[in-house]
């Protein structure tokens, strides 16, 4: 297979893993946006 | 955030973005390039080997510059204290965490590939944490 290929599924496919994994596992969580270093979300203001 | 800060610059928000994808576009060219480092395809490719050059000619100084350009706009608005601690909470927790959590796998990875280790993800943690040097050369903060 050509390294361009090769490249393209690489690219796409883990863009899509860590979009997901971002949504599912990172955004949602204040523990995980907290050690990847986003603002942590207090309680009683629920914006952002 | 606050009354005081000044009115966002969205085109730093942009160039932030586009410094991201295109050092993830640039990690991904990593499988193909001639350098020996990192996890590998079989064969290298001349095309992206000439992407990753130009590409790390720049984009950590992209990244540095955008630096400086947050802390500039955030210490005019912030006390340096405050500056500090933001800038710890945000900076140095996700590289502890990075550095224990998620640099061992990718490390791990690497050494499997390049068959210099053979023995478990559980096997290799002790010797990357406390004789990363003996493993591999200063991966501990070089990754």
């Amino acid at each position: 297979m050509p390294a361009g290929i090769k490249y393209f599924i690489i690219a796409s496919t883990s863009m899509v893993i860590i979009l997901v994994l971002y949504e599912v596992f990172i955004r949602k969580v204040n523990l995980m946006r907290f050690l990847f270093g986003l603002k942590t979300k207090t309680q009683s203001l629920n914006a952002g | 955030m606050n009354a005081v800060s000044p009115e966002r610059n969205y085109a730093i928000d942009w160039l932030r973005i586009f410094a991201m994808f295109t050092v993830f576009l640039f990690h991904c060219a990593r499988f193909f390039d001639r350098d020996d480092r990192h996890v590998k395809n079989p064969q290298s490719d001349t095309i992206l080997t000439f992407v990753v050059l130009i590409l790390v000619q720049w984009i950590m100084p992209l990244f540095f510059i955008l630096s400086g350009i947050s802390s500039y706009y955030s210490l005019g608005f912030r006390r340096a204290g405050a500056y500090v601690r933001g800038r710890f909470k945000r900076l140095m927790i996700p590289l502890i965490f990075g550095i224990f959590v998620l640099i061992p796998l990718q490390v791990y990875f690497e050494r499997i590939s390049h068959s210099q280790f053979k023995e478990s993800f559980e096997a290799v943690l002790p010797f990357y944490i406390l004789y990363q040097n003996h493993y591999c050369n200063n991966c501990f903060l070089s990754h």
